[in-house]
């Protein structure tokens, strides 16, 4: 009979927590077995040079990322009692680093103190110097675009690829930012601007949200797993989907029970240690659902923290179109999506009446659709007229604002209400509060501002009350100093289950206004470096 | 009606799923092709009185065709096919209301009409035309004849390098709107080896 295999560690997803740790603890030594629950797509199978109608619908309803969010996943969610909230889950190997963004920006100092700052929420139980050598050694590894701009609100780090080149609307934004005492700096992108680590450079085709068919753009199938593969230490496990955590009579870790989303087949993995990796909502998800006598409560919950203190940004924006580039013959803007980057502001002025503030992504919405076309009143040949001029002056803003990590905003599950393979599905409640308004509202009334500097068409995009969370969900699993508030101590580890870790975004304490993977992977690179240590000392 | 900005990301993955309960039929075969195309919601007449109001919408000038060279009605009747009853219902009542209209006038007073409220629409004909007008401004310029005859949309490429802003695409000689000069990023050594 075949002895089942007990691997060092099982990690739980593969997208920018899952793959540093499992590449780290493979180049360790480590046997690592992962679990995907979605399947491989190919870089050769990526929809995004597609046009519009080589597609039926188009591309609006999703197409050109539709292959990275099959089984159902999208509708295997509730949002009961509920402010405009969604939140993003993924199935493909890689996880949401297929496609995204990239803008990749470490916390300031100030992100990791809350309470001593502002007086709310809680420190972590890190500070700025202890994570910034790993945030040195993870832009290293991934390989990110921009520069150091001086700055403390956005520390930098020493290795910068090129930045990218403005735009034409971009140096017009930085006229008025500049005026008003307002920083733009070059974005900071997990983009390669020259050929690096084997990868080649960006094409400059503005896909990134659709996924990068070339592998410019960071992700974690292309620059992590194949390197964890080739210490021949690495097990990928595609189509596996974790139902539960399983543990020893000590209440340990011991292994993960998972379904094949494709033979429906139930398997166990044994493994010494897990490292669950899910994103915010699944990992929250996950822990609830491996109820057991030793953790009755789900696992490492007895405080009932596991699943609450879920946030993420608050959105609001604008599109622009410039009288200034109106009529200018059509040229190429497509770029990689965002070029500069607006840090926050707000504090550069003095305290507020609430805490927090904003950044600005700019320019990350698509140049092949003309947006203001459904905005624009009117039809006919003037209409038509007016849309094709306008078109080139193009401008887009986009804030990401903070918003408070709160005990009653949370995720839980329910038995009864379960997914196609029997697992109860996570249910998200979330109400914004009252800083959050605060912040919400002196974000649009500056945005607003900004705007009065430009000549052309202004179009608010913020509608009636805020929304979110523009993918950048965190919390639900949280790492801080206080037992009876969090789950973690700072290097991920469930106090309560020792051979437990969390390293995607649910470990965060609090969420500034800046994009979270760069943390994700810098807390998720200590992490490892953590169970190697213990690892090599027999504690683990 | 559009969303937040920074909610369109996230949007996306909602959008997949119905992708994947509605669009199985469609992406089963080899893609679209309006010329083997056959009508899955609207009537011939009803296609042929919304092919005239999407050209009216977006007309043939001397710069490009219009929506009904892009054939932007058959784009329309695929998604309304693929939409819920509700939005179903109010497109049949919507083109038959303004079959009606035109009949008592034309379809051009009735087309103003309908559009003279756009911003904030009252009557069901005013919310008609606003589904009318967004439909076809999503077929046509995700047309061939939208993107590259209309808008002569030069991206979507292959470049082995970004020019950033050209002076001369800035036509009045603003000050300040000169390229800077970009501080070159220090050599890099390559990743760092795991330890």
């Amino acid at each position: 009979m075949r002895q089942t295999p007990i691997y060092d560690a099982c990690v739980i997803g593969s997208g920018a927590a899952g793959g540093v740790v499992a590449k780290e603890l493979c180049e360790g030594g480590a046997k690592v077995v992962m679990l995907e629950a979605g399947r491989e797509v190919p870089l050769g199978k990526f929809l995004s040079h597609k046009w519009p109608y080589e597609l039926p619908y188009r591309g609006l309803r999703g197409e050109k990322q539709a292959p990275f969010y099959q089984g159902g996943v999208s509708t295997s969610i509730r949002y009961e009692d509920c402010d405009s909230i969604s939140v993003d889950r993924i199935r493909v190997v890689g996880g949401r680093t297929v496609h995204w963004n990239a803008v990749v920006l470490r916390y300031a100092e100030r992100d990791f103190r809350g309470w001593s700052v502002d007086g709310i929420e809680e420190d972590w139980p890190l500070t700025y110097q202890e994570l910034a050598p790993y945030y040195e050694r993870i832009e290293q590894m991934i390989g990110v675009c921009g520069q150091d701009d001086g700055l403390e609100i956005v520390p930098a780090g020493k290795h910068y690829l090129p930045p990218l080149p403005w735009r034409c609307s971009e140096h017009i934004l930085h006229r008025a930012t500049k005026s008003m005492g307002i920083p733009l700096i070059s974005v900071r992108k997990a983009v390669l601007t020259a050929l690096y680590d084997g990868r080649p450079p960006c094409h400059y085709c503005g896909h990134c949200m659709s996924g990068c068919d070339v592998g410019a753009l960071f992700n974690s199938a292309v620059a992590m797993l194949p390197k964890a593969q080739r210490t021949g230490n690495f097990t990928l496990r595609q189509n596996a989907l974790a139902r539960e955590i399983l543990v020893d009579r000590e209440g340990l870790a011991r292994g993960v029970s998972f379904v094949d989303t494709q033979t429906k087949y139930e398997e166990e993995i044994k493994a010494r240690v897990v490292v669950v990796c899910c994103a915010t909502v699944e990992s929250a998800r996950l822990l609830l659902n491996s109820a057991s006598p030793q953790h009755p409560n789900g696992l490492a919950n007895s405080e009932s923290v596991v699943g609450r203190y879920l946030h993420g940004h608050l959105g609001g924006g604008v599109d622009i179109y410039l009288k200034e580039l109106e009529g200018v013959p059509p040229f190429n803007q497509d770029g990689a999506t965002d070029h500069v980057y607006i840090p926050r502001y707000n504090h550069l002025a003095g305290k507020k009446d609430y805490a927090g503030g904003w950044g600005f992504q700019v320019n990350f919405s698509s140049y092949m659709f003309p947006n203001h076309a459904t905005r624009l009143d009117g039809y006919g040949v003037a209409y038509k007229e007016r849309v094709r001029k306008m078109q080139p002056g193009y401008l887009m803003l986009g804030a990401f604002g903070k918003t408070e990590a709160r005990a009653e905003n949370c995720v839980r599950v329910n038995p009864h209400q379960v997914d196609e393979y029997g697992i109860p599905i996570p249910v998200v409640h979330f109400r914004f509060g009252e800083n959050d308004f605060a912040l919400w509202r002196d974000q649009n009334r500056s945005l607003m501002e900004i705007c009065s500097n430009f000549k052309g068409k202004v179009f608010p995009d913020f509608g009636e009350a805020p929304g979110g969370f523009a993918s950048h969900e965190v919390g639900t699993i949280r790492m801080g100093k206080n037992p009876e508030t969090s789950v973690l101590n700072s290097f991920c580890q469930a106090r309560e289950v020792k051979n437990l870790f969390v390293t995607d975004g649910s470990c965060f304490t609090s969420s500034s206004e800046k994009n979270p993977t760069l943390t994700i992977m810098a807390l998720s690179l200590r992490a490892a470096d953590y169970i190697k240590e213990q690892r090599r000392r027999g504690d683990l | 009606m559009k969303r937040r900005t920074a909610i369109r990301i996230v949007a996306l993955s909602a959008l997949a799923s119905k992708l994947d309960a509605m669009g199985a039929g469609v992406c089963a075969g080899k893609g679209w092709s309006a010329s083997n195309y056959k009508l899955r919601f609207f009537t011939s007449e009803e296609n042929e009185l919304l092919d005239q109001l999407m050209e009216m919408i977006i007309p043939a000038d001397n710069h490009s065709p219009g929506a009904h060279a892009a054939q932007v009605n058959l784009f329309a009747d695929l998604m309304v096919s693929t939409s819920s009853a509700a939005i179903q219902k109010q497109w049949r009542e919507g083109l038959k209301r303004m079959q009606e209209q035109a009949a008592k006038s034309s379809l051009a007073e009735t087309l103003a009409k309908s559009a003279a409220n756009e911003g904030h629409p009252t009557t069901d004909l005013e919310r008609f035309f606003r589904a009318l007008k967004h439909m076809t401004v999503s077929g046509y310029y995700t047309s061939a004849i939208g993107i590259h005859q209309d808008l002569q949309y030069q991206g979507n490429a292959y470049l082995t390098a970004f020019p950033g802003c050209a002076r001369t695409q800035i036509p009045t000689n603003q000050a300040g709107v000169q390229r800077e000069e970009a501080r070159q990023a220090p050599q890099l050594r390559g990743p760092r080896s795991s330890d």
